[in-house]
């Protein structure tokens, strides 16, 4: 059985990193959301909550579909489903870690 | 990142559309100025008359939607969410039963299935989302306190009011309920917005 700290060094890198985690996160719970929503859930810059969704979407986490609503451009986000896999994984993971780390007892030092 | 940030933008991720309180607030305001005008104003308010009055006080909300729904889209974004395709299915069958509870059982006053459904929505949502949207009781309050007065056994209502009076207090306890929905999101998305959350993509 993997140690917690096996399981720490396999966590997705692509979705563990704080901004990236926090995109997901508000993705999982709606079909999609425009660029001004993920702005204000995440606190992040326009810069770079840019460069994120870039990864993300280079990563195939999410899709970015570019539509005008009458003569407006908006920027929506969704989550894919092999995002929506990578989450759940990660979730799945990160309690395996939390469960693990409680199971351990700190070392006596004389 | 904590989890109860993330707990946060999950809470207002799911519920953002029920957050938009602006348009339930308008809807409440509207009942009230409506169906209280008619109770108060009419020599000799009526149920039927109740009805016509609460419909007559959609126009000024369906008026005022567009302006609300550009506000929140410019102001808090936009995001879609799946529809339930049970949602349907769920209303008409309620609105059968409600219907026959009404027919059938002379002791439920007009209207009773209706704020009675409104009390335990309410009563669903403060429990759902505790301890966020714990002003959801007050509703389930308001809701129980006009269906006892309303009620035929020891209620305080002439018959002829019972509808009037019931849409008096569901569309007064929407206004608060709200405006408090509208002060969550506005919270929940400055709470959000800590600078936190501002690192360079690696």
């Amino acid at each position: 059985m993997p140690t917690p700290f096996e399981y720490l060094a396999s966590f997705d890198r692509l979705v563990h990193e704080p901004a990236r985690l926090a995109i997901l996160t508000a993705l999982s719970a709606c079909e999609k959301a425009d660029f001004i929503f993920l702005r204000n859930l995440t606190g992040l810059t326009k810069g770079n909550l840019s460069s994120h969704l870039g990864k993300l979407e280079q990563g195939g986490l999410v899709a970015i579909e570019k539509t005008f609503e009458g003569k407006q451009p908006i920027t929506y986000v969704g989550l894919t489903g092999e995002g929506r896999d990578a989450l759940k994984a990660y979730w799945k993971r990160f309690d395996s870690v939390r469960k693990g780390l409680r199971r351990l007892k700190p070392l006596r030092t004389v | 990142m904590d989890e109860h940030r993330l707990g946060r933008i999950r809470l207002l991720s799911a519920r953002f559309h029920e957050l938009q309180g602006l348009r339930v607030a308008l809807a409440g305001a509207c009942m009230t100025l409506v169906v209280g005008g008619y109770v108060i104003v009419t020599p000799h308010p009526t149920n039927d008359g109740a009805i016509v009055a609460m419909l007559a006080s959609f126009v000024p909300v369906v008026a005022g939607m567009p302006r609300l729904n550009r506000y929140y889209a410019t102001t808090f974004g936009r995001q879609v969410w799946t529809r339930s395709r049970k949602l349907p299915l769920v209303l008409g069958i309620y609105m059968v039963v409600s219907w026959s509870l009404n027919v059938g059982i002379p002791a439920i006053p007009a209207g009773g299935p209706t704020v009675g459904t409104v009390g335990l929505v309410s009563l669903w949502v403060a429990i759902r989302d505790w301890p966020w949207r714990a002003y959801y009781l007050g509703a389930t309050a308001a809701v129980a306190i006009g269906f006892t007065a309303s009620a035929p056994v020891g209620g305080l209502l002439p018959p002829n009011l019972t509808l009037g009076v019931m849409f008096v207090l569901l569309g007064s306890s929407m206004v608060p309920i709200g405006l408090l929905d509208h002060l969550l999101l506005v919270k929940l998305v400055k709470d959000a917005q800590q600078p936190q959350a501002a690192t360079d993509a690696p």
